[in-house]
């Protein structure tokens, strides 16, 4: 048996899905973080049951990439039952999608969430009631809490019904959908998408093209505001019928100040700002830890086993890959996905979004962008399929090139882990400076040379949340995951090469070639232009084959501190790593994707050259 | 002609006197159609007991005349929102275009006019500046959406609960730009360009 669970966005169904099947599907505090299909099977006695989480959406009818995708699930019949996952405390709104579903007479249930939220506003819904109007199950449950979650999949299993909702549509779309009956023998669900040009073949599409513009020409409205209203309006009177406040609740509402002119601009600053330096602080704090651990236990351990030859080499370069992967990356990465779930869950990008609205329209962009961007101090890879979030190209290729040349945490972990320990914590503050203005100075400009329409945001605001700490810890372990059993194994396997490499002294060849242009034009020895070339791979590798290469982690004593100024300067722009050039290629094709790399190189190099010129 | 004139000078009156404005000859001026009101015609208006002179020589109207005035205006206003609302003309057209014909229509004609302005959900107001975007009102005001402009293919704003006759409430408003507004009990956050599509009215 396959399930659905469909929704809005932020009702909990990711929630549910995660606590249904155990997956972990990342769950944010901002409108549509499930871009990609989630599915998960368990098992109800004897049957296997697969679980498809949908991605949030306002309705079925909508444009967007995930509405479509929607569409296509439940126009291909692949699956048998939806859990239709409403949010209580707003009923009316979440039933739309609700009575979108039940036009497609699908076999459903209703899940009501967040019902522990209902009471604490003095509201109650009766859902025998609910149940007896539309003729499908419906459940209690909270998915914070854990009440009756596990009752959902039994009660989907073995009561599911066809909904038994008829939409009293306007007069005219309803003499409309009669005629494309008697006329073609087209179903009513068939002959409302028809009408709203989403038919799938669009022959039958054209067939309602006549009555489609003579309604329109009519109302002098679009046949999908038409409809659309009268959606909402019956979504309102099934709500009205079984919605009851039992008391007024005045809540305190601490929103107003995060959104006011004067207070909003204050805590904007004073939330991230606050933030990074605290992912600063205690990143160096464990990274001092466990440097410290490495130098005054690990390493003499090593000492003491007294090997010798290529076999001393290669025990080196795995101690050096491990020191230089936890002891400079780990500490600021982890910190860095701490902030980053953290701002997440809380909901506080989107009021974020809607403060830097009117600044980012400067730069082509609107307040949505700023989801995206924030991400990108993370990690570029999942800011990259953040840009979903936007809706037009131009948008999409602004938001791509501004993400690419934000300093994500492997990039921190070059500033902060060479910058921050060997030259000054205000030379680190400086290179996020400069390229705050590369940022800004490249968004304007292509914003400028690019053509494109653009459209204003449109962001739903979630109230706000205090982040559950599990909650946080888990979505931090999931996205570390991929650092611990994948960059770090490579790390310490490239480290072995490059240590072969040269005992071999195999890099004789790199001195000739790089060593002659890294020296006069960056003033880099040809070591640390080697390792900014191997940051293809993952941009924090940088600093730890920087490390591998120059026999130390106390880069100090290679480098001076102009060298180690400009190594970090120039990793933050230079070569994007490959895992961003793969999502950039799937999110705005290869013609953008070669541009903005060949950009952003170039602009490495001549950045770093004209600051090797003025320092 | 004749009937134009003075039903425009009853009408003059009462706008005048609806904004608290008393009225004397000089201050009739020249009407919408250019004329000046001559003392022919309020000679027989006063006649006809349509019109009186208080003690400051103001005029001012009679039972009779109110009702006939309002009558007129009446017509004004369910002309100037089917020139602007149905037929998009702008704001200055449509007056224009309603003060020359609201003189002219029979009842019959306005009634179903009417009927067709009503059925669209189009407010028929005193004002001529009844019809205001989202980004014109101000924080805190609760409105009804009147009409909302397609733009593109973008159907969220509607999706979201965006319909016309729904009532929002305007929570934030940052200095000429960017809105928060509770559609449905819910917070959307939304620029000024999109602001711009969504025609409303502000709600007394």
């Amino acid at each position: 048996m396959r399930i659905g669970l469909i929704g809005n966005p932020n009702v909990g169904k990711s929630l549910i899905f995660n606590e249904l099947t155990g997956l972990g599907v990342e769950v944010s505090n901002y409108p549509g973080t499930t871009v990609d299909i989630f599915l998960g099977t368990i098992c109800l006695g004897s049957d296997t049951i697969e679980i498809t989480d949908i991605p949030g959406i306002y309705s079925i009818d909508g444009k967007s990439e995930s509405e479509q995708f929607a569409r296509e699930i439940i126009l291909s019949n692949s699956i048998d039952i939806y859990i239709s996952v409403l949010d209580a405390t707003h009923l009316a709104r979440n039933l739309y999608l609700f009575i979108e579903l039940a036009e497609f007479r699908r076999p459903a249930i209703i899940v009501l969430n967040m019902t522990d939220e209902l009471k604490k506003r003095g509201l109650s819904i009766d859902s025998k009631v609910l149940e007896e109007i539309i003729g499908v199950p419906v459940l209690y449950v909270s998915a914070r809490t854990g009440m009756n979650i596990n009752e959902i999949i039994p009660l989907a299993a073995k009561r599911a019904a066809i909904p038994d909702l008829q939409v009293p549509y306007e007069a005219h779309i309803e003499a409309g959908i009669r005629s494309l009956f008697s006329l073609f023998g087209i179903k009513r669900e068939e002959a409302l998408m028809a009408l709203l040009e989403l038919h799938p073949d669009p022959k039958v599409n054209e067939l309602a093209d006549p009555i489609r513009n003579e309604i329109s020409n009519t109302f002098h409205m679009t046949l999908h505001q038409i409809i659309a209203t009268n959606r909402h309006n019956f979504a309102l009177t099934i709500a009205q019928k079984v919605e009851k406040q039992n008391e007024q609740k005045e809540k305190y509402d601490f929103n107003k100040y995060l959104t006011s002119p004067v207070s909003g601009f204050f805590f904007l600053i004073l939330i991230i700002g606050g933030l990074l330096s605290f992912a600063f602080l205690v990143g160096s704090w464990i990274d001092r830890l466990l440097l410290y651990t490495f130098q005054y236990f690990v390493t003499p351990a090593f000492n003491s086993l007294q090997l010798t030859g290529i076999w001393n080499s290669i025990g080196l370069s795995v101690l050096l890959g491990l020191e230089a992967g936890f002891g400079v990356a780990f500490p600021f990465i982890l910190t860095f996905y701490l902030l980053v779930s953290l701002i997440e869950d809380s909901g506080y990008l989107t009021r974020a979004a809607f403060l830097c609205d009117r600044a980012l329209h400067r730069f082509g962009l609107h307040g949505i962008a700023v989801i995206p961007l924030v991400l990108g101090l993370g990690c570029n890879v999942p800011a990259i399929m953040g840009l979903r979030l936007l809706r037009t190209k131009k948008q999409k290729r602004i938001a791509a090139l501004m993400i690419l040349l934000t300093p994500c945490s492997g990039r921190t972990v070059v500033i902060a882990g060479l910058v921050a320990v060997f030259v000054g914590l205000i030379p680190a503050l400086s290179i996020y400076c400069i390229i705050a203005i590369v940022i800004l100075a490249s968004a304007y400009l292509v914003n400028r040379l690019s053509s494109g329409s653009e459209y204003g945001m449109v962001l739903e605001m979630p109230p706000l949340r205090w982040p559950k700490l599990l909650d946080i810890l888990s979505k931090t372990y999931n996205r570390l995951k991929e650092f611990l059993f994948i960059a770090i194994p490579a790390l310490v396997v490239t480290s072995i090469i490059l240590g072969i490499l040269q005992y071999f002294n195999a890099f004789a060849w790199v001195e000739e070639y790089i060593g002659g242009f890294s020296m006069a034009v960056l003033g880099l020895p040809s070591f640390a232009t080697t390792a900014l070339l191997f940051a293809i791979l993952r941009k924090e590798m940088a600093v730890e084959i920087l490390a591998v290469l120059a026999g130390t982690p106390q880069i100090s004593l290679v480098m001076s501190g102009k060298q180690i100024y400009l190594f970090a300067l120039i990793n933050a722009l230079f070569i994007p790593c490959i895992s961003s050039i793969a999502v950039l290629f799937k999110e705005v094709g290869a013609k953008y994707t070669l541009i903005f790399c060949g950009y952003v190189m170039v602009l490495g190099i001549v950045i770093g050259a004209l600051f090797n010129l003025l320092l | 002609m004749q009937n134009t004139v003075t039903e425009e000078i009853l009408e003059m009156i009462l706008i005048r006197s609806q904004s608290g404005k008393t009225t004397s000859i000089s201050e009739l001026g020249p009407l919408h159609n250019g004329t000046p009101a001559g003392d022919n015609d309020i000679r027989q208006l006063a006649l006809a007991k349509l019109i009186f002179f208080d003690s400051d020589s103001n005029l001012n109207l009679t039972d009779k005349g109110t009702e006939l005035a309002l009558q007129v205006l009446k017509k004004h206003q369910i002309l100037l929102a089917f020139f602007s609302e149905i037929l998009g003309l702008d704001d200055g057209a449509a007056s224009n275009e309603a003060c020359k014909l609201e003189h002219s229509v029979d009842d019959s004609g306005i009634s179903r006019l009417r009927g067709i302005v009503s059925e669209q959900g189009i407010l028929i107001n005193n004002s001529c500046k009844s019809r205001l975007n989202l980004s014109e009102c101000s924080e805190g005001s609760i409105i009804r959406i009147l009409s909302i402009k397609e733009h593109g293919n973008d159907r969220l704003l509607h999706d979201l609960g965006f319909c016309p006759g729904e009532h929002i409430r305007i929570i934030r408003k940052l200095h000429n730009s960017s809105l928060i507004i509770e559609v449905k009990g819910c917070e959307i956050a939304i620029s000024r360009d999109v602001a711009r599509d969504v025609n409303v009215t502000e709600e007394k």
